[in-house]
């Protein structure tokens, strides 16, 4: 039905913090732009980063520092979906692509993936580039 | 929100604290995320439940050096002994017991002294020891030798030297760790200029002390100093 309200299945906190100017409340991120935020988060997580749980992450950072060839692409393409798979349950990959964008010194990670219980396709860009 | 928003608070762990955490958001109706590792929600939770667990580790470590029985650190049980005036025993040098003989001396010297803090070495296992006499001793003539039986202690004798400091209470701590307090001689000398100086003994009995009386005390402080 035209403007009906999408019901909440998943709710989280936006990243930036930013509260309502109207509200006060902080705002939230519901459904896919909470699924979206979360593999994002996963995609930048290192090993050893999270307490107690060393496991969780794709060290995803450090492969900027590897020798760029179809191997060290395809590595990242693995380690991308590995973790998706094993922490984020809502989200079925369909595709993951890293690129090289050289001219930004930088590599591009373009996933899609499906919602749970959602048709519509989700695409994620995440830029990876050095820090210093 | 809802009515049922008890926290449990009685865990220290980081998964107990952290699924304590998920069970109060859980009764909350904002959010509903907490299961999943990669939601903002998860790093603010596992944020909060290792502050907590930090928190929970300090205070239990504080609790624990706070009583002699549960204390772990000498530093500690040091304190709670000083409290019931108990005075922790030094580390102490190993003793030998030796006969030296003395050879080419002369026949007309009919004793010498060995003075205090003779070295003694010796290696066992490639590892080198030094013996020290902790007392001067005489060595006499007996029948033209020389011979005496004594007992030597392991350890390096050194020196410190502080300035007098007037202030009452004062202390002055040895910078070395494991002192053998046994050892311990203080004597203080009267000024720069003037070499005359007086031998302090240890107080053993706080009866026999008064306000003029050369004595010193010895507590262990930190560090094993």
């Amino acid at each position: 039905m035209a403007g009906a309200k999408e019901k909440v299945v998943f709710s989280d906190l936006d990243s930036l913090f930013i509260p309502n100017p109207i509200t006060r409340q902080l705002s939230r991120n519901t459904n896919r732009e909470a699924v979206k935020e979360s593999v994002r988060n996963l995609i930048l997580t290192n090993y050893f980063e999270r307490p107690f749980k060393s496991d969780i992450g794709c060290s995803i950072r450090y492969y900027l520092f590897e020798l760029w060839n179809q191997a060290t692409k395809q590595t990242m393409e693995n380690a991308i979906r590995e973790v998706i798979s094993n922490y984020e349950p809502r989200a079925e990959v369909i595709d993951v692509l890293v690129e090289d964008n050289s001219e930004l010194n930088a590599v591009t990670v373009t996933v899609a993936f499906s919602v749970r219980n959602d048709i519509n396709p989700v695409i994620l860009n995440v830029i990876l580039e050095r820090v210093r | 929100m809802a009515a049922n928003t008890y926290l449990q608070v009685t865990e220290l762990d980081f998964e107990d604290i952290r699924s304590n955490l998920k069970s109060y958001l859980a009764s909350q109706t904002q959010f509903t995320d907490y299961d999943f590792e990669g939601s903002n929600m998860a790093v603010l939770l596992d944020l909060l439940a290792y502050n907590t667990h930090y928190n929970a580790f300090y205070g239990n470590m504080i609790a624990n050096e706070m009583f002699l029985d549960t204390a772990q650190q000498r530093d500690s049980v040091v304190s709670r002994a000083k409290e019931l005036g108990y005075n922790t025993r030094s580390a102490r040098g190993a003793t030998a017991n030796v006969q030296i003989t003395f050879t080419g001396v002369s026949n007309n010297i009919s004793q010498f002294t060995l003075p205090k803090n003779s070295k003694f070495t010796t290696t066992i296992d490639d590892i080198a020891y030094t013996f020290v006499t902790p007392e001067e001793q005489t060595i006499r003539n007996g029948s033209n030798t020389f011979v005496k039986s004594i007992s030597i202690t392991e350890g390096e004798p050194l020196t410190q030297r502080f300035t007098v400091n007037t202030n009452n209470p004062v202390r002055y701590v040895l910078p070395n760790k494991n002192i053998d307090t046994r050892s311990i001689t203080v004597v203080v000398q009267e000024s720069a200029s003037n070499l005359a100086n007086t031998a302090y003994t240890r107080a053993t009995n706080i009866r026999a002390v008064t306000s003029t009386s050369p004595v010193y005390y010895v507590q262990e402080c930190a560090d094993v100093q």
